[in-house]
């Protein structure tokens, strides 16, 4: 039994309980699309969400891997080292799952763009292209063959957290010209009232019906000689249909470029993939921090959260998606490095001084640490398997998402590997 | 002792992103630069962002959004109350003090209702207090709720093996009685005596937002030791009441309640826990055929025991549940009174009056009494607590027996 869990021992027996099919620790994006998958299968779920998840800074894109010129997906896993979670999927696997991610956003009526085999470009509010493997449908995405010539780059007046001329200097590196503008609309002008806090959400909630169009007019009117236009990601908080009919008022084909946070794009998916996985019947209990659980013989069967205090979740299978270190699925303390609820394996090495390095783009030892996992994605407590808890997403060790490219692709792909073996697939 | 959560926020900016004022006031700098951010320049000089501060509805979506856990609303309500612009003026006084209206209006209850309902008193507290003229005021009942349980109830809780306490709450005592009566006949028939605490004071929630900390902290040092007294369950029928209790007392005032803490619950959360272990067993009739649309009110999102709300409701044979998206109503106790609030709180409130309206549901449930002035004077649907809907539907006669009362 663990210890914490035998420290409370007796008392425990006395808890009320709640019963669900599966917990999920974590209302990230791997949480919410975990939860989806095993509802849409019947089952009863519960995702418990200590607050906004990373979902808030989305690029509003899934990296799945980075790519070499001309190499397939197939041919980048095999090259990944042992410890990455891909490892642990069949290629041929990995494949299907990447159909399921971009069925089950569908679903969810999040429209996305998304190639199976290969990756496409994206463009970073620094105007450099990066690979990526799903888009959301109005963010700019790329053949690399493919650029426009030259570019109207849209800003709002007075929106700070999108910078187009470091959009444009970026751009230029890769030999696309442009050209720069401002524009704005009345509902614009009186979202300004507070300079400092004139956010991307302010803009998305006045950005609609009657104020767009006559953006998309203000728009038309500085087109020029330019074949494309790029404006910052501030349309539609609850549903794609705000961007969608926007860019098609524009005169030129258009797409949306991620601002600085919060971000518009990445609050929508999260937002619709919440209200999926409600209509599904999932349990989503905000604010509230899973904080002890109960592991006997090698099963974890319980868990507690703060909010609930006497009162217990039971489940059959639990599922860690509570995210790295800013989300806490993991914590960072000065000697050591732990999972907060149970006090699960970690994979970390060496002290503090070694897990980070000072140059920070150089490799970070830190962003490879996570809990250890079996073949099945099932994690440990104190060398032992337990053999119906797992982890999904950015809580699992050896991703290095940014040095590999997969960061929300890796969320995506192992959540519904997780959901796969609960549901026995 | 500093408090130091506020050092937790790492300005991610996602509270502001979800603050229901920001969203409707440009001019509204937000959660974060109001509460974190602020906090550390009031070190300096507690005059920063003193404007700003009445803004907030003390909501408390902020912090349930916030990843740090970073209390921001218990920051900017503690900011107010240290505040040296932020005084209570003659209508401050009058909405925050409920006890004492309370007092005051039930003897009355015919004339006041009647007055509060003319078109002319209410022109004369818009245009003398800046009462908003739009507001229905809840009306007061013609006994309390504490004069009735003496009268008629009290003599007959000893005999029940089960006791426990009833933290009423001003509303439920002052104005809508149904509410407690139907607590007590619920928990009754369930085979649990009520009781009520030594003293009771109200919990103090409309004096914390509106400048009045040292009377709230009086009052919440007797609601303590009445609570400390009882030494058994104290249940409520009101979240915010609960979430006073359980939350401001510590972090806003600084009243520690660390050892009572557990044993001040809302009464669904106890009804539930108890019907899962078998110690409660529920017996419902089964003519209840109703679409019920359920409300989360703020506080019972932060509190987060919505949950046993809903899965009570959702044992009444017939009911068709309809857990609408949680969003605020707008109205935050008396914040929704004050004329200068009243558009930003309809503003607000729009949303849910819309999935309101979508649901088309035959009642709506919550068990927030504000949010349910809110609703009702901004939807027409008629709003329920929880509680009367089990009583209502509940088989007196076939709960008693299935739970051994005689």
């Amino acid at each position: 039994m663990h210890q914490k869990a035998g420290k409370n021992g007796p008392s425990f027996k006395e808890d009320a309980t709640m019963r669900f099919d599966d917990i999920i620790i974590g209302g990230g994006l791997s949480g919410l699309l975990c939860g989806i998958s095993l509802a849409e299968s019947g089952r009863k779920c519960l995702i418990v969400s200590q607050g906004q998840s990373t979902l808030n800074f989305s690029s509003g894109a899934l990296d799945f891997l980075k790519t070499k010129e001309g190499e397939s997906f197939e041919e980048a896993l095999e090259r990944l080292p042992q410890e990455h979670p891909y490892k642990k999927i069949a290629p041929e696997k990995c494949f299907l799952l990447r159909a399921e991610v971009a069925g089950l956003l569908d679903r969810a009526g999040i429209g996305t763009f998304s190639d199976i085999r290969r990756n496409h470009w994206r463009i970073t509010p620094l105007g450099v292209l990066s690979q990526t493997w799903l888009s959301l449908e109005e963010m700019a995405h790329f053949d690399k063959e493919a650029l426009p010539e030259k570019v109207l780059i849209v800003n709002i007046s007075g929106f700070l957290d999108f910078s187009p001329s470091l959009l444009a200097s970026g751009l230029a590196e890769q030999g696309v010209r442009s050209e720069i503008c401002e524009v704005s609309v009345r509902e614009t002008d009186t979202a300004r009232a507070n300079s400092s806090e004139f956010r991307s959400v302010n803009l998305a909630r006045v950005l609609d019906g009657y104020a767009a169009s006559r953006l998309a007019e203000a728009v038309n009117g500085k087109i020029g000689d330019c074949d494309f236009i790029l404006l910052p990601a501030v349309f539609g908080l609850e549903s794609d249909t705000a961007a969608v009919r926007f860019l098609q008022m524009l005169d030129k084909p258009a797409a949306l470029v991620p601002t600085m946070n919060p971000s518009v794009p990445g609050i929508r998916l999260q937002y619709l993939l919440k209200k999926r996985f409600k209509e599904l019947g999932g349990t989503f209990l905000a604010g509230d921090t899973a904080c002890d659980g109960i592991v006997e013989e090698g099963k974890m069967t319980a868990l507690r959260t703060r909010a609930q205090g006497n009162s217990l979740f039971e489940a059959e299978n639990f599922v860690f998606a509570g995210g790295s270190f800013f989300s806490e699925g993991l914590i960072a303390g000065k000697d050591e490095i732990y999972e907060p609820v149970l006090g699960l394996d970690v994979d970390y090495s060496g002290s503090h001084g070694d897990w980070f390095s000072p140059d920070v783009f150089e490799e970070q030892p830190y962003m490879s640490f996570g809990l250890r996992t079996d073949a099945d994605f099932r994690v440990s407590l104190k060398g032992r398997t337990l053999e119906n808890a797992y982890a999904a997403g950015q809580i699992l060790s050896g991703a290095a998402p940014f040095r590999n490219g997969c960061l929300g692709g890796l969320s995506a792909i192992t959540a519904l590997r997780v959901a796969s073996m609960i549901k026995n697939e | 002792m500093q408090d130091k959560n506020f050092q937790e926020c790492v300005k991610c900016t996602v509270c502001t992103a979800y603050c229901p004022m920001a969203a409707v006031n440009p001019s509204y700098i937000g959660p974060k630069q109001a509460g974190p951010d602020g906090e550390r320049y009031r070190l300096k000089d507690k005059a920063f962002y003193d404007y700003a501060l009445k803004y907030c509805l003390n909501c408390k979506r902020c912090e349930t959004a916030c990843p740090s856990g970073v209390r921001i609303g218990d920051i900017i309500a503690k900011a107010k109350l240290e505040s040296e612009s932020f005084k209570p003026g003659l209508r401050e006084m009058i909405l925050a003090n409920t006890d004492l209206m309370g007092s005051l209006a039930v003897p009355f209850s015919p004339i006041v209702n009647k007055a509060l309902g003319l078109d002319i008193s209410k022109k004369a507290m818009d245009g003398i207090l800046g009462i908003d003229h739009r507001r229905t005021f809840p009306s007061y009942a013609s006994e309390t709720f504490v004069h009735w349980y003496r009268r008629k109830a009290a003599r007959t809780q000893k005999k029940f093996e089960r006791q426990i306490y009833y933290f009423h709450g001003c509303y439920a005592n002052y104005n809508f009685t149904k509410l407690s009566k139907d607590f007590v006949r619920l928990m009754n028939a369930c085979g649990y005596g009520v009781r009520l605490l030594d003293k009771e004071k109200c919990c103090g929630v409309a004096l914390i937002s509106n400048g009045m900390g040292k009377q709230a902290a009086r009052q919440g040092k007797i609601n303590l030791a009445s609570i400390r007294k009882a030494g058994a369950p104290v249940l409520t029928t009101s979240t915010t009441c609960t979430m006073t209790l359980r939350d401001e007392y510590p972090h806003v005032l600084g009243l520690d309640n660390a050892d009572v803490r557990e044993n001040i619950q809302l009464a669904l959360k106890f009804i539930y826990e108890k019907v899962e272990s078998g110690e409660i067993k529920l017996a419902f009739r089964d003519d209840c055929r109703k679409r019920i649309a359920y409300h989360t009110s703020c506080h019972m999102e932060r509190l987060g025991w919505w949950i046993y709300a809903t899965r009570l409701l959702e044992m009444i044979p017939g009911v068709d549940l309809r857990i609408l998206e949680s969003s605020c109503c707008g109205i935050s106790g008396t914040y929704g009174f004050k004329k200068e609030n009243y558009e930003y709180s309809q503003a607000i409130g729009k949303k849910l009056f819309d999935n309101i309206r979508d649901a088309a549901a035959d009642i709506v449930a919550t068990e927030c009494e504000t949010c349910k002035w809110q609703i009702e004077m901004s939807t027409g649907f008629e709003v329920q607590n929880p509680i009367c809907i089990l009583a209502d539907a509940l088989d007196v006669e076939a709960t008693r027996a299935l739970n051994g009362v005689r």
